[in-house]
């Protein structure tokens, strides 16, 4: 299903996990290279891209992303930062982020995908091991001896 | 096999390993430290995987805010003692703010006993000269330390040498390992002439090979390096300055680099000053600014005051046509250059007991401050964190001049 608008944009629909439809401009979508791929492999062309690994909720904040970037050249940059703040910082917790994070790796938009990092980097940055592994459902696979060893060499990071 | 192993254990929110190394690698060398406690797969993610380090060092370096300088200060106490100190200073604004570096050196040696030889990707190459108390040891001995993660590294004692020697700290970009060169003068009673001979240090083999007689040919003894000014890296290639053999060091004619790669010097001959003023001192420090090889001329008038300070920079590397001077300016007191900064600026010092840093941009004017710093004008170097040598396991405890971090949280350890 291939839709033209007024200004001669091609449309074309993406299909979320959940079975949401979005209808984005090609230009916009083809930021994730994964969907660039699949367009230019002819996949587009009967009815919609099913995206099976994402979400309505996450989709719509990745085609937000998109579209800002779509449609921003170079000399915005600085305002392009701003609003990359604001976009992370309204993404709310590490679980929101993580979900971002796999959609743009699966999606590959490596800007989107960096940002992400960055942000749940500089969330982790003064946290302790305990802290990070429940953030992840991380599983402590060292013995207490070993566990006491490496923090013990490595006391001078944990002050 | 790796990868298994972390899908495995971050079964619900991370899934792939490639996440987790975006996320990793974006972090200062303490939270990575800290974080090897989280599990088994981090630990040797971190520690271990020397494509996870090279991404680190990449991301680190390309993040001007992961950019500092490090500095080595010394202070005096109340007995006239001096206290050899080093520093981080960080890349921002304000100018930078400092954070102390637990210095793992023997803290009873002077100032004068230090010397920073370089800083390639997080590590610093540290020479402790010899004392002349030191009856047993009268070799230099050298040190590779990354104060990121406090690792220091002692290198095998050479079975002669002097304080004199000249050492050069870089990188082989073919075989990506740190190395040293270390040229020793002498002169040749039986031949009656100057003798040089040259070694390099691998990291990673951890061994000296001599490299001289092969080169015999192309190592011009009529120069003399200028040894109290550390080299300066550029490429991963030390440069000094030099000059004849019977001319004093103000009248550097030259810049001698060091290629590891092909294991061989190069020489660039450097613009000579259009005017001179009989009886005015006149010197030059080498540096980089903004990849390009650069130094500062500064001639000073004691008697008159009359001084004024030139920046060039070449263009072109290797083209001695393409040196251009890129701005003056006059300063009164009597400066040093403490270093070429990240961003261009010039870093200068009024003299050797000075309390602040003065900060020169393009136009040459001083836009900032800095006070209460007292520095040796030759020991300020950019510095990117690193994890190199995070791998390694330290074996000094034999050795009296290095020392432990404190367990305890003390005046020394930093918090982030």
């Amino acid at each position: 299903m291939s839709i033209t608008t007024e200004n001669n944009e091609k449309m074309i629909t993406l299909m979320s996990s959940d079975g949401e439809e979005f209808v984005v401009e090609e230009a916009v979508a083809a930021q994730s290279q994964t969907i660039k791929h699949l367009i230019e492999d002819g996949c587009s062309t009967e009815g919609s891209i099913p995206l099976p690994n994402v979400t309505g909720r996450v989709l719509s904040e990745v085609i937000q992303y998109c579209k800002k970037h779509s449609s921003s050249d170079d000399k915005e940059e600085k305002e392009l930062e701003a609003w990359d703040a604001e976009f992370v910082k309204a993404a709310d917790d590490h679980v929101a982020l993580t979900d971002l994070m796999m959609a743009a790796n699966f999606l590959d938009i490596k800007g989107l995908l960096d940002l992400v990092a960055q942000t749940l980097a500089n969330m982790i940055t003064g946290k302790s091991p305990e802290e990070v592994r429940r953030m992840w459902n991380i599983k402590n696979d060292f013995t207490p001896e070993e566990a006491e060893k490496v923090r013990k060499e490595n006391q001078w990071a944990f002050e | 096999m790796q990868k298994q192993d972390l899908t495995m254990v971050i079964k619900n929110h991370l899934p792939s390993q490639d996440m987790v190394e975006d996320i990793l690698s974006e972090l200062p060398a303490k939270s990575l430290v800290r974080f090897m406690s989280v599990c088994k797969p981090w630990h040797r993610l971190i520690r271990d995987d020397p494509a996870f380090k090279a991404l680190h060092s990449r991301k680190t370096a390309a993040s001007p805010a992961r950019c500092h300088y490090l500095a080595r200060k010394w202070t005096c106490d109340s007995s006239s003692r001096t206290h050899t100190r080093f520093s981080m200073l960080h890349n921002g604004t304000p100018l930078m703010v400092e954070k102390p570096v637990f210095n793992p050196f023997s803290g009873s040696k002077g100032p004068d006993m230090f010397k920073i030889v370089g800083s390639h990707d997080g590590l610093v190459c540290i020479l402790v000269l010899v004392d002349r108390a030191d009856v047993f040891f009268r070799t230099p001995s050298i040190y590779l330390w990354n104060p990121s993660i406090n690792k220091v590294k002692p290198l095998k004692r050479f079975m002669y040498g002097g304080n004199n020697d000249v050492f050069g700290f870089g990188f082989s970009k073919e075989s990506k390992e740190h190395r040293i060169v270390r040229v020793i003068d002498y002169f040749s009673k039986s031949r009656h002439r100057q003798r040089r001979e040259v070694y390099v240090y691998s990291s990673g083999t951890d061994s000296w090979k001599e490299i001289g007689m092969v080169l015999s040919g192309l190592i011009r003894t009529e120069l003399r390096f200028i040894v109290f000014q550390k080299p300066t890296i550029l490429d991963g290639a030390p440069h000094w300055l030099a000059c004849d053999r019977n001319l004093s060091s103000s009248q550097a004619t030259v810049i001698i680099s060091f290629n590891f790669d092909a294991d061989r010097f190069g020489y660039t001959a450097i613009p000579a000053r259009a005017v001179r003023t009989a009886g005015a001192y006149n010197y030059k420090v080498l540096g980089t600014l903004k990849g390009s090889l650069a130094f500062l001329d500064s001639l000073l008038d004691p008697i008159s005051g009359y001084n004024e300070h030139e920046v060039w920079v070449l263009r072109e590397y290797g083209v001695e046509s393409s040196w251009i001077k890129l701005f003056s300016f006059q300063n009164t007191k009597m400066i040093d250059l403490a270093g070429f900064g990240i961003d261009g600026e010039v870093f200068l010092t009024s003299g050797r007991k000075a309390e602040m840093l003065v900060e020169v941009s393009d136009s040459g004017k001083v836009i900032r401050m800095m006070q209460g710093t007292s520095m040796m004008a030759e020991m300020l170097v950019p510095y990117t964190e690193s994890l190199v040598l995070l791998d390694h396991v330290d074996s000094c405890d034999g050795d009296d001049s290095i020392r432990k971090p404190p367990r305890k949280r003390g005046k020394f350890s930093s918090s982030n």
